[in-house]
Protein backbone atom coordinates (compact mmCIF):
# COMPACT_ATOMS: atom_id res chain seq x y z
CA UNK A 1 0.00 0.00 0.00
CA UNK A 2 2.66 2.73 1.07
CA UNK A 3 4.51 1.65 -2.20
CA UNK A 4 1.75 1.87 -4.21
CA UNK A 5 0.93 5.19 -2.77
CA UNK A 6 4.76 6.58 -3.08
CA UNK A 7 4.92 5.28 -6.65
CA UNK A 8 1.59 7.45 -7.54
CA UNK A 9 3.43 10.53 -5.97
CA UNK A 10 6.43 9.80 -8.17
CA UNK A 11 4.80 9.31 -11.31
CA UNK A 12 2.92 12.16 -10.64
CA UNK A 13 5.76 14.28 -9.66
CA UNK A 14 7.59 13.44 -13.43
CA UNK A 15 4.08 14.25 -15.19
CA UNK A 16 4.03 17.54 -13.81
CA UNK A 17 7.95 18.09 -14.56
CA UNK A 18 7.38 16.63 -18.32
CA UNK A 19 3.92 17.76 -18.88
CA UNK A 20 3.57 21.72 -17.82
CA UNK A 21 7.30 22.14 -18.17
CA UNK A 22 6.74 23.61 -21.63
CA UNK A 23 3.95 26.03 -23.46
CA UNK A 24 3.43 26.71 -27.23
CA UNK A 25 0.99 29.50 -28.49
CA UNK A 26 0.76 30.30 -31.88
CA UNK A 27 -1.49 32.38 -34.27
CA UNK A 28 -2.16 34.45 -37.15
CA UNK A 29 -3.85 38.09 -38.05
CA UNK A 30 -5.04 39.38 -41.12
CA UNK A 31 -3.37 42.57 -42.36
CA UNK A 32 -6.20 42.91 -44.80
CA UNK A 33 -9.83 42.60 -44.59
CA UNK A 34 -9.76 39.82 -47.61
CA UNK A 35 -9.62 36.63 -46.25
CA UNK A 36 -8.03 33.63 -48.28
CA UNK A 37 -9.27 29.85 -48.28
CA UNK A 38 -6.45 27.74 -45.82
CA UNK A 39 -3.22 26.04 -47.74
CA UNK A 40 -3.92 22.33 -47.28
CA UNK A 41 -1.99 20.33 -44.96
CA UNK A 42 1.59 19.48 -46.39
CA UNK A 43 1.90 22.62 -48.50
CA UNK A 44 5.01 23.39 -48.63
CA UNK A 45 5.58 27.46 -47.60
CA UNK A 46 8.70 28.92 -48.41
CA UNK A 47 10.75 31.19 -46.01
CA UNK A 48 13.02 33.82 -46.75
CA UNK A 49 15.39 34.82 -43.91
CA UNK A 50 17.21 38.00 -43.61
CA UNK A 51 16.18 40.82 -45.65
CA UNK A 52 15.60 38.29 -48.21
CA UNK A 53 12.59 38.94 -50.16
CA UNK A 54 10.75 36.61 -53.40
CA UNK A 55 11.45 37.42 -56.50
CA UNK A 56 7.66 37.06 -57.70
CA UNK A 57 5.36 39.97 -56.78
CA UNK A 58 3.52 39.46 -53.89
CA UNK A 59 1.04 41.25 -51.26
CA UNK A 60 1.36 40.87 -47.74
CA UNK A 61 -1.94 39.41 -46.11
CA UNK A 62 -1.09 37.84 -42.86
CA UNK A 63 0.85 38.47 -39.59
CA UNK A 64 2.12 35.59 -37.89
CA UNK A 65 3.22 34.94 -34.13
CA UNK A 66 4.94 31.95 -32.47
CA UNK A 67 5.70 31.81 -28.60
CA UNK A 68 7.48 29.37 -27.07
CA UNK A 69 8.65 29.29 -23.11
CA UNK A 70 10.37 26.17 -21.17
CA UNK A 71 11.12 26.59 -17.73
CA UNK A 72 14.36 24.01 -16.69
CA UNK A 73 16.22 26.94 -18.23
CA UNK A 74 16.02 25.18 -21.51
CA UNK A 75 15.93 27.58 -24.65
CA UNK A 76 13.88 27.71 -28.07
CA UNK A 77 15.50 28.66 -31.70
CA UNK A 78 14.10 29.00 -34.54
CA UNK A 79 14.00 25.56 -35.68
CA UNK A 80 11.73 24.82 -32.92
CA UNK A 81 9.02 27.38 -34.00
CA UNK A 82 9.59 27.16 -37.87
CA UNK A 83 6.57 24.46 -37.94
CA UNK A 84 4.48 26.38 -36.15
CA UNK A 85 5.26 29.09 -38.15
CA UNK A 86 4.77 27.31 -41.54
CA UNK A 87 1.55 25.86 -39.73
CA UNK A 88 -0.03 29.58 -39.06
CA UNK A 89 1.10 30.58 -42.48
CA UNK A 90 -1.04 27.96 -44.40
CA UNK A 91 -4.31 28.43 -42.14
CA UNK A 92 -3.78 32.51 -43.23
CA UNK A 93 -3.90 31.28 -47.00
CA UNK A 94 0.04 32.79 -46.94
CA UNK A 95 2.43 31.27 -49.96
CA UNK A 96 5.52 32.04 -48.02
CA UNK A 97 6.73 33.67 -45.03
CA UNK A 98 9.21 37.11 -44.75
CA UNK A 99 10.05 39.69 -42.56
CA UNK A 100 10.85 36.89 -39.51
CA UNK A 101 11.98 38.79 -36.34
CA UNK A 102 12.79 36.50 -33.14
CA UNK A 103 13.02 38.52 -29.61
CA UNK A 104 14.25 36.27 -26.45
CA UNK A 105 14.30 36.58 -22.66
CA UNK A 106 13.80 34.93 -19.85
CA UNK A 107 11.77 35.01 -16.14
CA UNK A 108 13.57 33.32 -13.83
CA UNK A 109 14.27 29.80 -14.70
CA UNK A 110 12.06 30.36 -17.66
CA UNK A 111 13.36 30.82 -21.12
CA UNK A 112 11.00 32.86 -23.71
CA UNK A 113 11.56 32.62 -27.31
CA UNK A 114 8.96 34.67 -29.76
CA UNK A 115 9.16 35.21 -32.80
CA UNK A 116 6.80 37.40 -35.46
CA UNK A 117 6.77 36.99 -39.35
CA UNK A 118 4.82 37.86 -42.20
CA UNK A 119 2.80 35.80 -44.73
CA UNK A 120 2.76 36.69 -48.18
CA UNK A 121 0.61 35.84 -51.34
CA UNK A 122 1.80 35.71 -54.68
CA UNK A 123 -0.15 37.52 -57.29
CA UNK A 124 1.06 36.11 -60.13
CA UNK B 1 3.54 7.61 7.83
CA UNK B 2 0.32 6.87 5.66
CA UNK B 3 -1.08 9.36 7.76
CA UNK B 4 2.22 11.84 7.05
CA UNK B 5 1.68 10.70 3.10
CA UNK B 6 -2.42 12.12 3.34
CA UNK B 7 -1.44 15.45 4.88
CA UNK B 8 1.42 15.85 2.45
CA UNK B 9 -1.20 14.75 -0.62
CA UNK B 10 -3.67 17.12 1.42
CA UNK B 11 -1.15 20.05 0.99
CA UNK B 12 -0.49 19.61 -2.59
CA UNK B 13 -4.07 19.34 -3.34
CA UNK B 14 -5.00 22.86 -1.95
CA UNK B 15 -1.71 24.29 -3.35
CA UNK B 16 -3.02 23.39 -6.60
CA UNK B 17 -6.72 24.87 -5.60
CA UNK B 18 -5.24 28.26 -5.04
CA UNK B 19 -2.62 28.49 -8.16
CA UNK B 20 -5.99 28.03 -10.08
CA UNK B 21 -7.11 31.41 -8.44
CA UNK B 22 -5.99 34.06 -10.82
CA UNK B 23 -6.07 37.77 -9.17
CA UNK B 24 -7.54 40.29 -10.98
CA UNK B 25 -5.99 43.50 -12.70
CA UNK B 26 -7.36 46.85 -10.99
CA UNK B 27 -7.01 50.37 -13.16
CA UNK B 28 -6.78 52.89 -10.21
CA UNK B 29 -6.26 56.73 -9.98
CA UNK B 30 -2.53 55.52 -9.60
CA UNK B 31 -2.75 54.21 -12.89
CA UNK B 32 0.00 55.72 -15.38
CA UNK B 33 -2.03 56.45 -18.35
CA UNK B 34 0.14 57.02 -21.85
CA UNK B 35 -1.70 58.56 -24.82
CA UNK B 36 -1.17 57.10 -28.19
CA UNK B 37 -2.30 59.21 -31.45
CA UNK B 38 -4.12 56.21 -33.24
CA UNK B 39 -7.89 55.60 -33.54
CA UNK B 40 -8.97 53.66 -30.55
CA UNK B 41 -9.66 50.46 -33.26
CA UNK B 42 -6.02 50.41 -34.14
CA UNK B 43 -4.62 50.94 -29.99
CA UNK B 44 -6.99 48.02 -29.50
CA UNK B 45 -4.90 45.66 -31.90
CA UNK B 46 -1.72 46.93 -30.83
CA UNK B 47 -2.49 45.73 -27.42
CA UNK B 48 -3.93 42.54 -28.26
CA UNK B 49 -0.72 41.91 -30.22
CA UNK B 50 1.12 42.87 -27.28
CA UNK B 51 -0.23 40.11 -25.13
CA UNK B 52 0.56 37.60 -27.70
CA UNK B 53 4.08 38.78 -28.28
CA UNK B 54 4.53 38.83 -24.16
CA UNK B 55 2.98 35.32 -23.72
CA UNK B 56 -0.57 35.99 -23.09
CA UNK B 57 -3.87 33.82 -24.13
CA UNK B 58 -6.27 36.49 -24.77
CA UNK B 59 -9.18 35.91 -22.84
CA UNK B 60 -11.30 39.35 -23.21
CA UNK B 61 -11.23 41.26 -26.06
CA UNK B 62 -13.59 43.77 -26.23
CA UNK B 63 -12.88 47.81 -27.98
CA UNK B 64 -12.21 49.41 -24.62
CA UNK B 65 -10.74 46.21 -22.54
CA UNK B 66 -8.74 43.69 -23.32
CA UNK B 67 -7.12 41.08 -21.09
CA UNK B 68 -4.78 37.90 -21.30
CA UNK B 69 -3.25 35.42 -19.08
CA UNK B 70 -0.13 33.73 -18.61
CA UNK B 71 -0.56 29.94 -19.18
CA UNK B 72 1.70 28.42 -15.79
CA UNK B 73 4.36 26.66 -16.15
CA UNK B 74 6.23 24.38 -13.63
CA UNK B 75 10.17 24.94 -12.86
CA UNK B 76 12.57 22.85 -11.22
CA UNK B 77 12.46 26.03 -8.55
CA UNK B 78 10.33 29.02 -8.95
CA UNK B 79 8.15 28.09 -12.68
CA UNK B 80 6.23 31.10 -13.93
CA UNK B 81 3.27 32.25 -15.50
CA UNK B 82 -0.27 32.45 -13.45
CA UNK B 83 -0.38 36.40 -14.28
CA UNK B 84 -3.01 38.16 -15.67
CA UNK B 85 -2.92 41.37 -17.35
CA UNK B 86 -5.66 44.26 -18.30
CA UNK B 87 -5.48 46.95 -20.86
CA UNK B 88 -8.19 49.98 -20.65
CA UNK B 89 -8.76 51.91 -23.54
CA UNK B 90 -10.35 55.11 -23.71
CA UNK B 91 -11.26 56.99 -26.64
CA UNK B 92 -10.20 60.80 -26.18
CA UNK B 93 -10.79 62.13 -29.90
CA UNK B 94 -10.92 60.33 -33.27
CA UNK B 95 -7.48 59.85 -33.24
CA UNK B 96 -6.81 59.94 -29.53
CA UNK B 97 -6.61 56.80 -27.07
CA UNK B 98 -5.46 56.90 -23.62
CA UNK B 99 -3.96 53.29 -22.52
CA UNK B 100 -3.61 52.29 -19.09
CA UNK B 101 -2.08 48.83 -18.21
CA UNK B 102 -2.27 46.82 -14.90
CA UNK B 103 -0.50 43.12 -14.02
CA UNK B 104 -1.92 40.89 -11.16
CA UNK B 105 -0.36 38.18 -9.58
CA UNK B 106 -1.32 35.59 -8.00
CA UNK B 107 -0.88 34.51 -4.52
CA UNK B 108 0.81 31.03 -5.29
CA UNK B 109 3.93 31.15 -7.52
CA UNK B 110 4.06 34.83 -7.31
CA UNK B 111 8.10 34.63 -6.83
CA UNK B 112 7.95 33.54 -10.54
CA UNK B 113 5.28 36.07 -11.69
CA UNK B 114 6.67 39.69 -13.26
CA UNK B 115 4.81 42.88 -13.73
CA UNK B 116 4.40 43.06 -17.24
CA UNK B 117 3.20 46.78 -17.84
CA UNK B 118 6.12 47.90 -19.30
CA UNK B 119 6.72 45.33 -21.26
CA UNK B 120 3.42 45.56 -23.02
CA UNK B 121 3.65 49.39 -23.35
CA UNK B 122 6.72 48.72 -25.01
CA UNK B 123 5.36 46.49 -27.72
CA UNK B 124 2.71 48.57 -28.20
CA UNK B 125 4.22 51.59 -28.83
CA UNK B 126 6.71 49.82 -30.95
CA UNK B 127 3.44 48.32 -33.61
CA UNK B 128 2.19 51.92 -33.22
CA UNK B 129 5.08 54.03 -34.58
CA UNK B 130 5.60 51.63 -37.20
Amino acid sequence: MKKTILSTLVLCLVALLTISCASTQSRYSMLMADSYSAKPEGYDIQTFYDDDIPQRPFIKISRLDVHLEKTHFIGSSLNDALPDLKKQARLSGADAIIDIKETSSMVGETKIYHVTATGIRYTQ
Amino acid sequence: MKRHVVRVMLFGLILAMMAGCASTPVASDATPVTVFEQPIVQVQKAAVDALVVTGFDVTKQELTYVEGFRPRKIGLFVGSGGETVGIWLTEQGSNQTAVKVDTARSFTGIVGQKIWNTDIMNEMTKSLTK
